[in-house]
């Protein structure tokens, strides 16, 4: 019952803790990346702003001087202004159209640096050049910005200001490319991560997972053989402390469950002997009829005493597991029923071999086949062999069962008819104790009601599965 | 026989032990009572009893401790007397050799019935060797009759009654006996058995139908024409390690 889901989400506790964290790292160095992103952004649009604004600030000098906006030739050899005025102009209109990707965080910065350096003007805007440079040009400009090759520059910003007498002096600066290490950096950062975060955990994880298997096996182990064996604490030490826990708790069911054997054991002995005495006793009772009612209505509470404690037992027996021969184990039943007058018949037992508790299961069979003889005449036995089952059918010609008494019928003291059961000494607790049986055994009891062709009832099935290897 | 037979009655409970000696008394017996262990040793070394009848559940020493000196000491039949099912004819004779059981609230005619009858079989092979005799095999059969069951060649527990266990048990012992309806009816009953003899006949067909495997050809358990039954093979008895 695997879905999607489930396969994608891990179910083990060490899974679950390593996905949780695994995925937990993953956001955190997202987020880091979001941020160093963002950073080298502001980064690199101080450097555009920066780089603008020396320009301006050197043009705007050289215009308030009366010289010219560049120094030709020699000029060109230094680095000096001259060099940043390359691309520097003075043009009659405003250069950055608005059809251009707009760089407002470069205006912004501009115009805080350059009231404070005495540059006057109008307005100030700032852009990307829709055209993008040549390479050979984008290389010069990268070697401008202190880059090795052209991918270092992503474009070029054209800076424009205009000045009080309505010209634009204008720059165009190379905006750095957002680099590329970032994310083989962030990349590695979180490999690294994973591998300094990620081995300590699987260690830790798999420890506890090994104390937590030994406690789930102790806990099945317990529940299976109600036999307390102590677990050796292990693991971290609220797991220590669970597993103590749950040895101590299996140790005191243990001694309760042994108390509540010797207690019934005592109970049946204090109760049988008073009613060993009475039996005896009532030998003595002249009247034929009255003694043979007596000893009916003892034979009935030592029946039903039987019954309880057996119930009270089921499981606790110790009753080894035998090879029986299941055919053989229904027909001897089915003859004792037939030696004391009722109809029983097995329509086919073939010769099948199942390792069974020999004294439940026959219990089981008496019951459920006693059940069919009395409220349903007879009783018609066959085997059927499944799969990987085997099923004893019982039917009997009675009246069935309502519907919906048909799962009362399993609690212990149901009895249908009242008045007719207390005839008959039915305890109330052969159905109860039949289906114990075979559940202890893996298999299972059901009762349904059998129709004839024109709708009326035909009788009452009862099924006895039992598994088969 | 049984006029005179002497019981040991041994039981810590006083209202059954009392009125269970009066009715045995009442059928003809003469009985002596114990309300404990060291009272039924201390009777025993006085005088000879012909059966004990042992309750199990006693305080200080219990019935089987007692069953197991009286088994060492002779050949005493000893019957228990159990609050218990289910799982006693394990304990019974696997362990301490005890004849028979009852469990409380027992039907005291059935006690009687018992009490006879083993008083019969210790009467008539009083110092037989098979005491130790634990079971037959016969054709990859086993018959155990310590734990009463029945074994295929296979090793599977085959159900059957005690009335064809008793049946077989008989045919076991007289391996290669012809045995008529009459014989059977002696040997695996008893002579107080209300049974007519055609219910030999019916457990006879029964028993076949578990133990051949084609009822209608017998090779086991033979029809001997005009005569009665017979076990055709070769019966091997099992003797248990050496007790005491």
């Amino acid at each position: 019952m695997k879905t999607g889901r489930q396969w994608l989400w891990p179910s083990s506790l060490s899974g679950r803790l390593i996905a949780t964290i695994a995925l937990a790292l993953l956001i955190g160095q997202l987020i880091n990346a979001v941020l160093l992103v963002r950073i080298q952004h502001a980064q690199a649009q101080d450097r555009v702003a920066a780089e603008a604004a020396l320009r301006i600030i050197a043009a705007t000098e050289r215009l308030e001087e009366g010289r010219p906006l560049r120094a030709r030739s020699f000029d060109r050899m230094r680095r000096s202004p001259g060099v940043r005025l390359r691309r520097t102009d003075l043009l009659p209109a405003n250069p950055v159209t608005a059809a251009m990707e707009q760089l407002p965080a470069v205006a912004e910065r501009l115009e805080s640096i350059l009231p404070s350096y005495g540059v006057e003007y109008r307005q100030l805007v700032a852009g990307m050049t829709d055209a993008p440079p040549r390479p050979r040009r984008l290389a010069r400009m990268a070697a401008d910005i202190g880059g090795r090759d052209a991918r270092q520059v992503r474009g070029l910003a054209i800076v424009a200001v205009q000045r009080p007498d309505g010209q634009w002096l204008t720059v165009r600066v190379p905006v750095p490319e957002n680099s590329s290490r970032i994310g083989a950096t962030i990349i590695a950062q979180t490999v690294l991560l994973y591998l300094v975060m990620m081995i300590p955990l699987v260690w830790l994880t798999r420890r506890i997972a090994r104390s937590m298997g030994a406690l789930r096996e102790g806990v099945a182990r317990f529940e299976a053989t109600q036999e307390p064996q102590p677990i050796t604490p292990s693991g971290p030490s609220d797991l220590a402390d669970l597993t103590r826990s749950f040895n101590a708790m299996s140790a005191r069911i243990a001694t309760m469950l042994n108390e509540k054997d010797v207690m019934l054991g005592a109970i049946g002995h204090d109760l049988k002997t008073p009613l060993a005495a009475l039996r005896v006793r009532v030998e003595s009772v002249p009247d034929e009829r009255q003694r043979a009612r007596m000893a009916d209505s003892i034979d009935d509470i030592t029946h039903t005493l039987d019954d309880i404690l057996s119930l009270a037992r089921i499981g606790r027996t110790g009753e080894p597991l035998e090879p029986v021969n299941l055919g053989a184990l229904v027909e001897m039943i089915a003859e004792e029923f037939v030696d004391l007058g009722h109809e029983v018949t097995v329509a086919d037992a073939p010769r099948l071999v199942i390792p069974l508790q020999l004294t439940w299961i026959r219990r089981a069979l008496r019951n459920v086949i006693g059940n069919a003889v009395r409220y349903g005449a007879r009783a018609r036995v066959s085997i059927a062999r499944g799969a990987d089952s085997v099923s004893i059918v019982v039917e009997d010609d009675g009246p069935g069962i309502a519907a919906g008494d048909i799962e009362r019928m399993f609690e212990p003291f149901t009895r249908l008819e009242p008045s007719r059961n207390m005839a008959t000494g039915g305890t109330g607790l052969g159905l109860t104790l039949a289906r114990a049986a075979l559940r202890q055994h893996g298999g299972s009891l059901t009762l349904a009601n059998r129709q004839n062709g024109d709708g009326t009832m035909a009788g009452l099935t009862a099924t006895l599965t039992l598994p088969v290897g | 026989m049984t006029d005179s037979a002497h019981i040991l009655l041994v039981d810590d409970e006083p209202s059954l032990r009392e009125p269970l000696a009066e009715y045995l008394v009442g059928q003809g017996f003469a009985v002596t009572e114990a309300g404990d262990a060291a009272k039924a040793r201390s009777l025993m070394r006085d005088q000879r009893f012909s059966i004990i009848l042992l309750d199990i559940m006693m305080p200080g020493e219990d019935g089987l401790s007692l069953c197991r000196h009286v088994a060492a000491q002779g050949d005493t039949p000893v019957i228990l007397i159990t609050a218990k099912g289910e799982a006693m004819d394990r304990i019974i004779g696997l362990e301490i050799g005890a004849d028979d059981y009852v469990v409380k609230p027992f039907n005291p005619r059935e006690l009687v019935a018992r009490i006879k009858t083993v008083l019969r079989r210790s009467s008539r092979a009083p110092n037989e060797v098979d005491d130790n005799i634990q079971g037959y095999a016969f054709d990859g059969w086993t018959l155990d009759i310590v734990k009463r069951r029945l074994t295929d060649p296979d090793g599977a527990l085959v159900p059957i009654s005690t009335a064809e266990f008793k049946l077989l048990q008989v045919f076991a012992e007289h391996a290669g006996h012809v045995l008529n309806r009459d014989q059977l009816l002696d040997l695996a009953h008893g002579r107080e058995a209300h049974l007519f003899d055609r219910a030999i006949d019916n457990q006879i067909s029964r028993l076949r139908k578990k133990v051949e495997v084609d009822n209608r050809s017998p090779k086991l358990l033979k029809t001997v024409w005009g005569g009665g039954y017979t076990l055709a093979a070769k019966v091997r008895r099992l003797d248990g390690p050496d007790t005491q």
